[in-house]
Formats: structure tokens, C-alpha cells, sequence
């Protein structure tokens, strides 16, 4: 049972720790942002309570620690500076791994967190030494607390219907004498005569002053039940107990007499509160939290997944209804089924909208990133980003972290210079990186671009003939030459961290995008920067297909992959040559689907159709029987069994209840190349 | 039917409310089981605020719905417990089982 | 239901009587008139069924044990799997008939000695003798196993 409340705590508390990262972020640019330390202090103090309570006590101690510097901060005690923030983010570091392993085990962890804790405490000891040595200026600083006990005035009004739920309010009184020494007035002068009483009615109005060392959020919870039935005001009105003052019984007779409600003006007149403090007025903090809505829920992705599995389940069998109806003569079913069609539509839009996130979710790394490389190489750089709220498949954003944080690494180090390079080449000292995110068709781009040292063609050139990749004599434009980076013998970490300046894994890149069905490509100017070019489908569950026939079985093979369809004459492809066809004088390498899926070779003279597939700019010809029509589908996986089945990425349910496989166009032109 | 899922609703609800009202009995109450106690009575009182109304069982679910709002401040942190809050909420459970004990009554 | 409690599902392949984890088993189905083949697939893999909106992959249980003369008649059917503890894993399997459905204890059963082939499926969980009948009760987990590689 328990541990179902610690993943909780531990998945809450990563949306925490993501908040304070943000926060931590705001502070730096404006260090003086009382709201932003407020927002850090919280999230530290729930840390330190949630930690407690579920037996992370190595986590409850850190955040201890943390605790008191930004209560320090929040009371002007300390001020925020770039060490601070610096510790608070490597901070944010042991807390996620604190979350992650839970209490410490191993002697080496512990003496780190230990060292650590001990760099929290320095900075406690250095920043204490420097406030004690300027003083203070502002008396609201000083320690309130002249006494321990504080007086409250508590007006409770209730409504008549106070009794209908069972609330019973001399059990509240009980409740608030109990927490000190206290005196009620009850004000009865509202109880109406016997014939007209409703006896599940309340008439009564009560005022408590009461002198207690408890919080005020003690005193309120005593009321927390009722608080929508009445009217409260809890209002401090002394630093001492005053409850037996001589004064205070002749203003409480006086009010009892009078039927006039006793306000904290009276007791101001009497002096009792200490200079400096004001009436602190809960009510309208209270009324702020009650405002507080509830604007987004939290909810499992494995429900979000099941509902997305459960709506492609009901297009597919919209696309039987629709089949069904269109051969069917009764025009009522032909309308129902239209409108089915319609809501289905938006029911699949809707929840495909609902498995999206934001992009935003994972910046907060990058900038993490680019903040601490940038630290230990002594460069300054500017990390602009563009289109941060735009929405994504979450599978797709799961997938992209890597590729986007090999890149952004890629130009911190190997892209922008040191601020004394770069005013030797003319620029400003503070280097640019340009993150960018946005919609283009059925499309997101991503843009990652820096206005570094860019990468010399002529040093890829050289070193892809040294490691064999190219022949020496080869004639290779600009583009070609830099696509190179992607190739996998290319961008080892020997090659390329001394001169090409780029290109560490690009390889990787290249492959983990392609995966989610992106595509990559890379431009440079040699001394001005480079721009990297990710391009990405909205989501991997549906895909605008083209339905065609090979042999016996129907495939799909992705739109967005599809440069244009041709029909050629057999005799066009049999003449040909080291499976090279020319179209329009142009020479484009195909591949024969009948042959890959060892199909029989087709006999009769009938057309073919060619279908030029793009992938990693290139154009390739892929030969099918015919071509049946565009459909829009819900790629379905094939499961354990077929995992082999690299060529197919998935089937597809068509109207009739057959199944069509979904050709995984980049793998199909891969695994063409590696035969060769 | 309807009257056979509403004993059982009646049955299963009471028994977790008494269950918790014997866990917050203890005096007092051990800071570490807070958490399972907070979570318990959320999800016990968003059970009654959401299928309470459709058995017929309002007032019941007038009072369940504030300890939910409570606990749902408590379980997001923005509330802490207090030895107060768990003394309100004995006293508002077992006004909830009295309650729940007239509206089973009285159908 | 104790422990070593076991219930099966038996069917026919050709002269032979195997049995799986009825609990185990999702549905039974008549063969469809299309199976749609995967290509580049080992030759048991028959192909994919839809089954109410999903993929489900069929071998051929018959060409597993490496039987001959295979033909496929009015009670050929499809028995369903869903291994316990796997996702993902619902696996169509071709068998001659379909029999009965029996209920049995573990302790009951004997070690497999099975004459002749018995293709790519090396263990069992053991034999039950009813009625003068060998029953060779096949690990569902083995033979997915065998499916995979």
C-alpha cells in the first residue's frame, strides 16, 4: 500500500523538482524576485515534509538544509547570488537522485552527501558573518516572536443551516478552548421566538479571543469543515495572552450587553499590540486559496494510451461501417453513418490532442545543459527558445531528448567560440544558440542553430577519404560533403573532436530520429555558424497512407515519404542495369518489392508502378504491382513475433477487415544499401 | 438491483470510514502514516462524493465532498496536517457515519 | 481452487493429443478465409488475423512439430493465446481440432515420453493419461519462446 504513495510522492516530486528548475532559471535573470525565491522555498518545504513522510529521510535532511537558505533569503537575510544558484541547481541534482535511489547505502554516497550538506551549511556560516557585519535596517526583519502566545479574536457567523450536516457547533467551541485559555460571547440576540423557531435551524453567533501558543493554521483548521457554511474572521489581535485582562472582560460585558460585535479596533485602542505588528487579516489570504481552481489533472499516460487505442479501434470499425453503408441502399444508415464519421473524426482529433505535451517539458534540460557546459568551458552564451509551447506526441518527445541533447552539446562544444576567438574573428563576445520549434504541414521542425565557427568542408573532404569512406578523386558538393557527418564510419570521437569541429555521433542522431520517423539534415557556413534541421511527424499512431498491391498482399507506404508515382513499362525496368532506371534523363536506384518480399517475379506485360520514395535526401524508385488509393490509417504494432520484420513497422486494419502492412520507408532504403 | 448496490455501498462505505476513524483514534496519531491516512480518506470521500448522489445519499455527500476538498489541498501539499485538521476530520467522519447510517435508514 | 489445480485445453494434431493452460487462452476461432502473410517470415509463421481491431500473429502448430501431409479441414480452428506475464504477446495457434476442456491436478502428471517427432518443441510440461489417452501438455512459455527466436 505504502508504496503505492511513494511512486506518487516520487512522481509528484519530479514535477516539483521540474518547477524548481524553472524558478531557479527566472532567479538568475532577476535575483531579486520575491515571488520566484517564495515559489523555491515552497517547493523545498514540501520536499522536506513529503520526504519525511515517506521514508526518504536522506531527501528530508538535504532539503532541510535548503530550506533554511531560502528562508534566509525570503527574510532578507541572505542575498541571492550566482553561487547560490549554482548550488541550488547541482542541489537539484542530489535531490533527483535522492528520489531516484531513495535512502542512501553505499559509504561513498553518503560522504557525498555529506560534503554536500557541508557546502550548504558554509554558505550558511560566510553569508551569516557578512549580514551580522552590515546591520539591519528594516524592523520587520527582526524575530517577531517577543512572546509565545499570541491573541486571536475569532468571529464565527454561521448560517442557519449550520445544524442541517451535522455540525455541531459547541464541539468547536470545545475545540478552540482547548488550545488555550479562551472566552466565548455568544450573541443570541437573532434567535427568533419559540412559534417561529426551526429547530434545525442556528440563530447564534459566536466570538471566541482566545490566547494561545498554537498557529494560526491550527485555529483555522478547527473550522476547516464548516468554512462554507459561515463567515469567519480570525484576526490577531495581541503578541501576548490578554485573555484575562481586567480590560478585556469590561469590553467582552460591554459587547454582550450592546449585541455589537467586538472588531480589532477595539482592542487597538487599548495598546495591546506590540509597535511594528498590524492586524494580520487572514481572511482574504484565505479567500485566495479558496479561488484556487483546479485548471489541469493529472492523469496516468497509461490511460491516455488506452483511450488512443480505444479510439483507432473505433475509426477502424468506422471504416467497416462506412464500407457497409456505401453498398447498402437505406439512406437513414448512409446519414447515421455519416454523422458517426464526423464525430469519430473528432473524437480521434480530440484525443490525440489530449497525448500531446508540450515541448516545454523537456527544455528545461537543455537549458541545463547549456548553462553548465558553458560554465565549465568559460564561454557565454545566449540560449534563445523559440516555440517552446508547441505540442508533441509524447512518444516522439521521449525519443527526441537524446538526438536534441547530443546536438545542443555539439554546438557548445565544438560550435561557438571563446569570447577572445570570437572577437579575433569580428563577433561578439557572447555566442548565440537558437532553439526553435515549428508547425509546417502535417510537420513539426525543429531548428537548432548556432553562429559558431560552422565546419569546413574541406576537412570532412580529407578526413572521410583518410578513413576510406569516399574515394580521393570523388566530386562531392557542399551538401554531400556534410551529410558525411551522418554517416557511421564517419563520426568517431578520434575524427572529430580536433578539427571537423562537429559530428560526434551524428550518426546516432541521424538514426534515433529516423526512428520516430523524423529526418535530419545539417548546413554550415564555414566561420558563420551551423543549422541543424530536424523534421518530424505530428504523431506515430496515424499516418496518411498510400495503399498498394505486391504480389498477393496490399501495403501502405507512408505519404509524407512519397516524392512522386510513375508508371513504367517492364520492359523499361528489365533493360536495366545494376538496378539504376532513368526517368526524365535523371538516373534514380529502385527497388523491386516483389523481390524483397520474395514474391514471384511478374510475367505479364502489364504497367508497374514506381513510386519515388525520399529518405535522408535521397530519391529512390521502389517498384510495386499497382497502386490502390490514398488512405488515411492507425498503425498498429505486430507484436513481439514479428519484431524481426524490420522492413514492415506495423499493420493497418482497412475498412473490409483486412490487413495491409505498413512499410517502414528509411529501413527499406537502408537495408537496400547494405546489400550492395 | 438498485437497492442491492446501494447496501453494498452502504457496507463497503462503512466499513472504510470506521476503519479510518480507528486509525485516527490513536492518540496520537504517528506522523508517518499521515500520508496513507490523508490518501485513504481522499479516495474513500471522492468515492462517496461521486456515487453518493446517484444512491440517494446528499447530505452524506455535502459532507464527504469538504473532506475531499481538504484532502486533495493536503495530498498537493499546499495543506499541511495538523494534530487540528486530524481531530476535525475524526469528528467530521464520524459525523459522515452517522449521517450515511439515517440516509440507509430512511430508504 | 488449490494451488495444483490445473485446468487444460486439449486438441488434436493429426493422431497426437497436446494440451495448453486453459486460462491462458483468449479465444477459439474458426481459420478465417484470409490470413495475411508476412513475408520474409520462417515458414510456421503462417501470418496475421485481425481479432476484433488487433494484429494477432497465427503459427501453425503443425508445421512446429514438424508434421506432414498437412490439410486443413472443417475443424481446423485458431486457439488464441495470451501467455500470462507478457505484453504484447497474443499469439494465434493453427491446431487440427479443437477437443475438450479438463480439469486436473499437476500431480497427475507424468513425464513426457512422446514417440516419433516432435519438431522445434523440445519440452513439456508433462502427460496426462485419461482414459487410456496421452495428453502432452505443451509450456505456453516455451513455445513462445520458440516463436520468437
Amino acid at each position: 500500500m505504502i508504496d503505492k504513495f511513494r511512486a506518487k510522492f516520487v512522481e509528484e516530486s519530479m514535477d516539483n523538482l521540474h518547477d524548481l528548475e524553472e524558478a531557479l532559471f527566472l532567479l538568475e535573470k532577476d535575483m531579486e524576485n520575491k515571488e520566484l525565491i517564495e515559489r523555491i522555498f515552497r517547493a523545498m518545504h514540501s520536499l522536506k515534509g513529503g520526504g519525511a513522510m515517506f521514508g526518504f529521510n536522506h531527501l528530508s535532511d538535504f532539503t532541510h538544509h535548503l530550506e533554511t537558505i531560502f528562508d534566509w533569503v525570503r527574510n532578507n537575510k541572505l542575498k541571492v547570488s550566482t553561487d547560490l544558484i549554482t548550488l541550488t541547481f547541482s542541489a537539484i541534482d542530489q535531490i533527483n537522485f535522492l528520489l531516484k535511489s531513495g535512502d542512501l547505502t553505499k559509504e561513498e554516497d553518503l560522504s557525498n552527501q555529506k560534503a554536500f550538506i557541508h557546502r550548504i551549511q558554509s554558505f550558511l556560516n560566510v553569508s551569516n558573518a557578512a549580514v551580522a557585519a552590515a546591520p539591519l535596517t528594516s524592523p520587520a526583519d527582526l524575530p517577531a516572536e517577543a512572546s509565545d502566545e499570541n491573541t486571536y479574536l475569532i468571529s464565527f457567523i454561521p448560517q442557519k443551516e449550520l445544524l442541517q450536516n451535522g455540525t455541531n457547533p459547541l464541539y468547536l467551541l470545545d475545540d478552540i478552548h482547548a488550545l488555550g485559555k479562551a472566552t466565548s460571547i455568544a450573541y443570541t440576540h437573532k434567535v427568533p421566538s419559540l412559534e417561529l423557531l426551526d429547530p434545525s435551524s442556528n440563530y447564534c453567533i459566536w466570538q471566541i479571543i482566545v490566547s494561545t501558543a498554537e498557529s494560526l493554521n491550527e485555529i483555522k483548521d478547527v473550522f476547516i469543515f464548516v468554512e462554507d457554511e459561515c463567515e469567519l474572521h480570525i484576526d490577531l489581535i495581541a503578541g501576548s495572552a490578554i485573555v484575562d485582562q481586567p480590560d478585556v472582560k469590561t469590553l467582552i460585558n460591554k459587547a454582550l450587553t450592546s449585541n455589537i460585535l467586538l472588531t480589532t479596533e477595539d482592542f487597538k485602542k487599548e495598546q495591546w499590540l506590540q509597535a511594528g505588528q498590524t492586524t494580520v487579516h487572514e481572511e482574504k489570504k484565505k479567500v485566495a486559496i479558496k479561488e484556487h481552481k483546479i485548471a489541469s489533472m493529472r492523469v496516468s499516460s497509461h490511460k491516455i494510451d488506452e483511450l488512443v487505442t480505444l479510439v483507432s479501434e473505433l475509426v477502424t470499425i468506422q471504416a467497416q461501417l462506412s464500407l457497409y453503408a456505401e453498398n447498402n441502399e437505406d439512406p437513414t444508415i448512409v446519414a447515421l453513418t455519416e454523422n458517426i464519421q464526423k464525430l469519430s473524426r473528432q473524437l480521434r482529433e480530440n484525443a490525440f490532442d489530449i497525448s500531446l505535451i508540450p515541448l516545454q517539458s523537456e527544455l528545461m534540460r537543455f537549458q541545463r545543459l547549456v548553462r553548465d557546459l558553458s560554465k565549465d568551458q568559460n564561454k557565454d552564451i545566449d540560449f534563445i527558445i523559440e516555440g517552446g509551447d508547441l505540442e508533441l506526441d509524447k512518444n516522439i518527445i521521449e525519443n527526441l531528448t537524446d538526438p536534441l541533447l547530443h546536438i545542443l552539446r555539439n554546438s557548445i562544444d565544438h560550435g561557438i567560440e571563446l569570447p577572445n576567438e570570437r572577437i579575433a574573428a569580428g563577433k561578439a563576445p557572447k555566442g548565440t544558440i537558437l532553439f526553435k520549434a515549428f508547425h509546417s504541414g502535417a510537420n513539426v521542425i525543429i531548428e537548432i542553430s548556432d553562429d559558431g565557427k560552422g565546419i569546413d568542408p574541406e576537412v570532412i573532404q580529407q578526413k572521410a577519404i583518410q578513413k576510406g569512406l569516399i574515394e580521393a578523386d570523388a566530386q562531392l558538393d557542399k551538401k554531400e560533403i556534410l551529410d558525411l557527418l551522418f554517416v557511421s564510419g564517419f563520426s568517431t570521437r578520434d575524427v572529430v573532436s580536433d578539427v571537423s569541429g562537429r559530428g560526434v555521433g551524428m550518426d546516432v542522431v541521424r538514426r534515433k530520429i529516423a526512428n520516430i520517423r523524423g529526418e535530419v539534415s545539417i548546413e554550415s557556413e564555414k566561420g558563420k555558424g551551423t543549422l541543424i534541421t530536424i523534421r518530424l511527424p505530428l504523431t506515430l499512431s496515424i499516418i496518411d497512407g498510400l495503399l498498394v498491391a505486391v504480389g498477393s498482399n496490399q501495403y501502405v507506404i507512408p505519404i509524407s515519404a512519397i516524392d512522386k508515382i510513375y508508371a513504367l513499362d517492364p520492359a523499361q525496368i528489365k533493360q536495366t542495369f545494376n538496378s539504376v532506371v532513368v526517368i526524365n534523363a535523371e538516373q534514380y536506384p529502385y527497388i523491386d518489392l516483389r523481390k524483397v518480399f520474395n514474391e514471384v517475379e511478374k510475367e505479364s506485360d502489364e504497367v508497374v508502378q514506381m513510386i519515388m520514395v525520399k529518405a535522408e535526401d535521397k530519391i529512390t524508385g521502389v517498384i510495386v504491382d499497382n497502386v490502390i488509393g490514398e488512405y488515411q490509417t492507425v498503425v498498429k504494432p505486430l507484436g513481439k513475433y514479428l519484431k524481426k520484420q524490420e522492413i514492415i513497422s506495423g499493420a493497418s486494419i482497412m475498412g473490409d477487415g483486412t490487413i495491409a502492412m505498413v512499410i517502414d520507408t528509411s529501413r527499406l532504403l537502408h537495408n537496400r544499401k547494405h546489400k550492395r | 438491483m438498485l437497492a442491492e448496490i446501494k447496501k453494498q455501498f452502504y457496507n463497503d462505505t462503512l466499513k472504510e470510514l470506521e476503519g479510518i476513524n480507528g486509525l485516527l483514534s490513536e492518540k496520537p496519531v504517528p506522523i508517518d502514516e499521515h500520508a496513507v491516512i490523508a490518501e485513504k480518506i481522499f479516495t474513500i470521500t471522492h468515492q462517496i462524493s461521486g456515487t453518493g448522489p446517484m444512491l440517494g445519499f446528499d447530505s452524506t455527500s455535502v459532507l464527504s465532498r469538504k473532506l475531499e476538498k481538504t484532502f486533495y489541498h493536503v495530498r498537493s501539499g499546499e495543506k499541511e496536517i495538523t494534530p487540528q485538521l486530524l481531530w476535525q476530520t475524526k469528528r467530521a467522519i464520524e459525523s459522515i457515519i452517522k449521517t450515511i447510517g439515517e440516509e440507509n435508514g430512511r430508504q | 481452487m488449490e494451488a495444483h489445480d490445473i485446468t487444460l485445453l486439449s486438441f488434436q494434431i493429426q493422431e497426437d493429443t497436446f494440451a495448453v493452460d486453459a486460462l491462458q487462452v483468449d479465444h477459439i476461432l474458426e481459420v478465417p478465409t484470409l490470413i495475411t502473410e508476412v513475408p520474409n517470415t520462417p515458414g510456421f509463421m503462417k501470418g496475421v488475423i485481425n481479432l476484433h481491431g488487433n494484429i494477432i500473429p497465427v503459427v501453425d502448430m503443425r508445421i512446429i512439430l514438424d508434421k506432414e501431409n498437412i490439410t486443413n479441414g472443417a475443424d481446423t480452428s485458431i486457439i488464441v493465446l495470451n501467455p500470462s506475464e507478457q505484453q504484447d504477446a497474443r499469439l494465434g495457434v493453427l491446431v487440427d481440432m479443437v477437443k475438450e476442456v479438463i480439469e486436473t491436478k499437476r500431480e497427475y502428471l507424468k513425464e513426457t515420453v512422446l514417440e516419433g517427432k516432435k519438431g522445434m518443441i523440445d519440452a513439456f510440461e508433462g502427460t496426462l493419461v485419461l482414459n487410456d489417452e496421452f495428453i502432452h501438455v505443451i509450456d505456453i512459455k516455451y513455445l513462445t519462446e520458440v516463436v520468437v527466436k
